[in-house]
């Protein structure tokens, strides 16, 4: 499950943030380095939709064996996770899930992982 | 960044009659200013000159104090003036506490000053240096240092640390499942890696002074004649009762690495030359699936933090982008604890 802020939210304070910034200041290039990031993961989440949640939705589906929203399926295998009686196949669904998110927030590190670095 | 949180004409002159009892010899403020980071802590460069008394001369010192922005969640000025006192007195390698200022008539608020000491402690830019083993053996032996503090040994001087954990390994497998029970969205995967870290819990040993932030970054790294040297250990803010094995985790820690993945030692050099000088000077073992079991729980911690800092811009507390991005570290995080805890579920 994408973590909050979305993307859209992380335009926002992105936005409010450039229109405050001080291009004389000493981090003045640490900011825009955040803001281009938060435009980027924006971007990319944009561009894949409702097809990351979906997929997950899918997988928590198949690995509890019930249906339900995104959210409250994740809540259930907290539980389950929690009180030590998480389903065969827990760690593979979190990994593929992980992976989807991690295109999102940094590709750049999914591939250094791919690549074994 | 404005000039807000330099030091006044007023104040500096109440600190001069102040440090003019306190070193009992005339003292001049020659020079401040404010040095860069630190939201929650400012520290102000600080160039006094002493005529006679007990620290005759010139003197190149730091002085920190809370910024406007202090939140209550870390250590008081006092407090962490009395772990920097305590870490000087066991020959770790920390710049020398000079005098703890409670009177709050004077900067309006409590601070301590120190001496100033050379070097760099940027992880970004100490990760392009080139490795080294002897700089990372050198580090590994003053955390030993750390770790010698003791409550017994400490006696009364750190009782604002509370009594020690029995077993603190779960005692913060049980704060970090609090800490996200009270977040609103589930994160199934952070939950994993603690369930992961409950079941694989070590048996309690000894109990010690931890850092509880020793990593790249908190370290200053000074560049000698004779190579890179270890300058000082900074912000002890979070420092506490722990295994020793949790401050050694969590510098070697990947997320810590500052992107340099193959020198495992805080990216500045061998994991095997760190665990040497650590272990060396500590006499204390510190077996490799140990060491592992702490670094699950440094990404752990780290994801759980960020978790909270992002819900701090989430919920309207704080809008911060800086809060806003931490959320997004959290998937790089959440894919070493997979990485770290890959099961038979």
């Amino acid at each position: 499950m994408r973590k909050r802020p979305s993307g859209t939210a992380l335009i926002e304070i992105a936005e409010a943030t450039e229109a405050a910034a001080d291009p004389d200041a000493p981090n003045a290039n640490y900011v825009a380095a955040m803001i281009r990031n938060a435009c980027a993961i924006a971007e990319r989440q944009a561009e894949g939709g409702h097809d990351a949640d979906r997929a997950e939705a899918a997988g928590l589906h198949a690995l509890l064996g019930q249906a339900g929203a995104v959210e409250d399926l994740n809540r259930e295998l907290v539980r389950l996770i929690r009180d030590g009686t998480a389903p065969v196949g827990t760690h593979a669904h979190l990994v593929a899930v992980n992976r989807g998110e991690l295109a999102e927030s940094n590709p750049r590190y999914l591939a250094r992982l791919d690549d074994g670095d | 960044m404005g000039m807000a949180g330099n030091l006044t004409t007023e104040q500096t002159t109440r600190l001069a009659a102040w440090l003019t009892g306190e070193a009992q010899a005339e003292t001049q403020v020659l020079a401040t200013e404010r040095l860069s980071g630190g939201a929650i802590q400012e520290n102000h460069r600080l160039e006094i000159e002493v005529a006679g008394g007990p620290w005759p001369g010139r003197h190149d010192l730091v002085l920190r104090r809370d910024a406007a922005s202090a939140v209550a969640t870390s250590h008081s000025r006092a407090e962490e003036y009395a772990l920097l006192k305590a870490a000087h007195k066991a020959g770790v390698t920390v710049p020398a506490p000079c005098v703890l200022c409670t009177d709050e008539s004077i900067l309006g608020g409590p601070f301590f000053i120190m001496h100033r000491v050379a070097g760099e402690a940027r992880g970004g830019r100490l990760i392009k240096s080139p490795p080294d083993a002897a700089l990372v053996r050198e580090i590994g032996a003053d955390l030993a240092r750390i770790h010698t503090i003791t409550p017994t040994t400490a006696g009364g001087e750190l009782e604002f640390l509370g009594t020690p954990p029995a077993d603190p390994a779960r005692a913060a497998v049980a704060q970090y499942r609090a800490y996200l029970d009270a977040l609103p969205d589930p994160h199934p995967t952070v939950e994993w890696g603690l369930s992961w870290l409950a079941e694989h819990a070590p048996t309690p040993g000894e109990i010690v002074l931890c850092h509880r932030d020793y990593r790249t970054g908190n370290l200053m790294i000074d560049q000698t004649p004779d190579g890179p040297h270890l300058s000082a250990t900074l912000d002890w803010e979070f420092a506490g009762w722990s295994d020793p094995l949790e401050d050694v985790g969590w510098f070697l820690a990947k997320c810590w690495r500052f992107g340099r993945w193959d020198q495992e030692a805080g990216g500045l050099g061998p994991r095997d030359d760190f665990i040497a000088g650590y272990t060396a000077a500590s006499g204390r073992p510190a077996p490799p699936e140990a060491v592992a079991y702490w670094e699950v729980m440094a990404h752990v911690r780290w994801a759980v933090i960020a978790l909270q800092q992002a819900w701090r811009h989430v919920s309207g507390e704080e809008a911060s982008l800086e809060l806003a991005l931490t959320a997004h570290v959290v998937p790089e995080l959440e894919a070493e604890i997979l990485a770290m805890t890959g099961g038979p579920s």
